[in-house]
């Protein structure tokens, strides 16, 4: 999609897109998305998908269990290729690139286009090398001191420098849970990627790791695109610009949060945000 | 999304919490509605008995007011609602200010009865008077029942009453005027009389409040401050 497309065309593509209510396009996307579908072997799991992920956005994607919001996020890095069974059909676009090109490198992808996971897995190295793996396996850096200055930056980012640059030498897998969070937000971070993805980042920490992880991604938002799947009406509501709401596959309702939380337009979106699926 | 059902949450105790918040403000409601009957009764039939009845009753809506307030408080730290439920429990949290502010407006209302009992003051214009309470009373009952049945409607058609409130007030201030004019030496009493009038003009300023609340509730919109007739082209 063009970039710059003007808020007139917006709200026509909006209108003609007809089946997910609110504003899924946006003017400035750094990811596009067109009639995505997405199959493990004979099982649909996600339906028709069309959706638009701002430049410098946080977009909170929520839904109950197995609502396709994870194996959406998935596709977003091919991390779906992984399945043998799976099947991604339609267009994902990132910066008017398609990321399933034959000629696409999914490692180069995924360099790109960042992961933090559930549960926080850093490598059984120490600090310093969890970071300085990804910048050395794509040669990101031609010396030592090079390394160091970005290894630096990077835990500098994620908010962990001060209390780890002691013990950059201790294992990571030492830290705390909050800590190796962090730890693998500064890893994803050092391969200099434009888009994080974020599949409930915070929901394994306590209340203090996970305010510490929250403001860490608002703080993150301003150089990257971030697309967080989260179970946490709450931390949704408190870190996204934009939220998606799927439900048995489809993408029923994309809208501004502030909106989305306080009036959604659609009776599913309501359901789900109030609690009142049994 | 006019459909709202509060009763249809997985969790039963929170069906349960929001429903009681519903109750106890209905009860609130119920319990205004009354002041402002008995206050104006008090005052059309010299009943000094009633009136300080009234006073001594607007302490029981000051209390009933912290306690809502209380249990709002507790659902949003206990379940941090959102959409329809957020908009719940602001809608009851405001229209209880305004319950309790027309509470205090009956009893204006009933320490002017008092006054006007204690100087054996009788009117002819006693009888405006109770035109516009027989407006605002009905406007209140019909604002309450809209809250009750969360029907935006009846909300909106009251709303749209409250120029009718300002207009029979408006005339019968001018009248007022007229007559303190005229006669001086009852300036006193009739200022008394002015004021209840003023009350009143102001229970149906609550009133129509109350209104835009359920509105906002059951329509999602904040429609305070706006035009209603173009509220009601774009929204109904």
């Amino acid at each position: 999609m063009n970039n710059n497309t003007d808020q007139k065309t917006l709200d026509s593509m909006h209108a003609e897109h007809g089946k997910t209510v609110g504003q899924p396009f946006c003017q400035d996307a750094k990811f596009s998305t067109r009639n995505v579908d997405v199959f493990y072997a004979d099982n649909q799991a996600i339906y028709d998908v069309s959706l638009d992920m701002g430049k410098n956005e946080v977009i909170a994607l929520i839904g109950p269990s197995g609502c396709g919001k994870s194996t959406y996020l998935r596709c977003l890095n091919r991390m779906n290729d992984t399945i043998d069974i799976c099947k991604v059909t339609g267009q994902l676009l990132l910066d008017g690139q398609d990321i399933y090109a034959k000629d696409q490198d999914p490692v180069l992808l995924r360099a790109r286009v960042g992961m933090v996971f559930q549960k926080p897995n850093p490598f059984p190295k120490s600090i310093y090398d969890n970071v300085a793996y990804g910048p050395r396996i794509h040669g990101l850096t031609s010396n030592k001191a090079e390394l160091d200055d970005l290894v630096e930056e990077s835990l500098i980012k994620a908010g962990l420098f001060k209390e780890v640059k002691d013990r950059l030498e201790s294992p990571g897998t030492g830290l705390s849970g909050g800590q190796q969070q962090r730890l693998c937000i500064a890893r994803t971070i050092a391969v200099q990627p434009e888009v994080i993805l974020m599949d409930e980042p915070a929901s394994a920490l306590d209340p203090i790791a996970t305010a510490i992880i929250e403001e860490l991604i608002s703080e993150l938002r301003k150089n990257y695109t971030i697309v967080i799947v989260t179970h946490s009406m709450q931390q949704a509501a408190r870190v996204s610009q934009r939220t998606a709401y799927f439900h048995l596959g489809k993408l029923i309702e994309v809208g501004e949060t502030n909106q989305i939380f306080t009036n959604p337009a659609h009776d599913l979106t309501e359901k789900y945000i109030t609690g009142r699926f049994g | 999304m006019d459909n709202l059902d509060f009763n249809k949450h997985t969790s039963k105790t929170y069906n349960q919490e929001l429903e009681d918040i519903r109750n106890l403000l209905l009860n609130m409601g119920g319990m205004v509605e009354k002041q402002v009957q008995k206050a104006m009764q008090s005052l059309l039939e010299s009943n000094k008995k009633m009136a300080k009845k009234v006073i001594k009753k607007d302490l029981g809506i000051n209390a009933m007011e912290v306690k809502i307030d209380e249990e709002c408080t507790k659902i949003i730290a206990k379940r941090q609602p959102a959409a329809s439920d957020l908009r719940l429990i602001i809608a009851v949290i405001k229209s209880i200010t305004d319950l309790e502010r027309i509470g205090d407006e009956a009893e204006k209302i009933a320490k002017n009865a008092i006054y006007l009992i204690d100087k054996s003051f009788k009117s002819d214009y006693f009888s405006d008077l109770e035109n516009l309470a027989k407006i605002v009373a009905n406007n209140l009952t019909q604002a309450l029942n809209a809250l009750a049945r969360l029907d935006p409607d009846l909300a909106l058609k009251i709303a749209l009453e409250d120029d009718r409130v300002d207009d029979t007030f408006e005339q019968f201030n001018k009248e007022m005027i007229s007559v303190m004019a005229l006669n001086p030496h009852d300036l006193k009493n009739l200022v008394r009389l002015s004021w209840s009038g003023k009350a009143l003009e102001k229970i149906g300023d609550h009133t129509k409040n109350i209104c835009e609340y359920v509105i906002y509730l059951i329509k999602g919109k904040d429609i305070r401050h706006l035009d209603l007739e173009t509220i009601k082209e774009e929204y109904f």
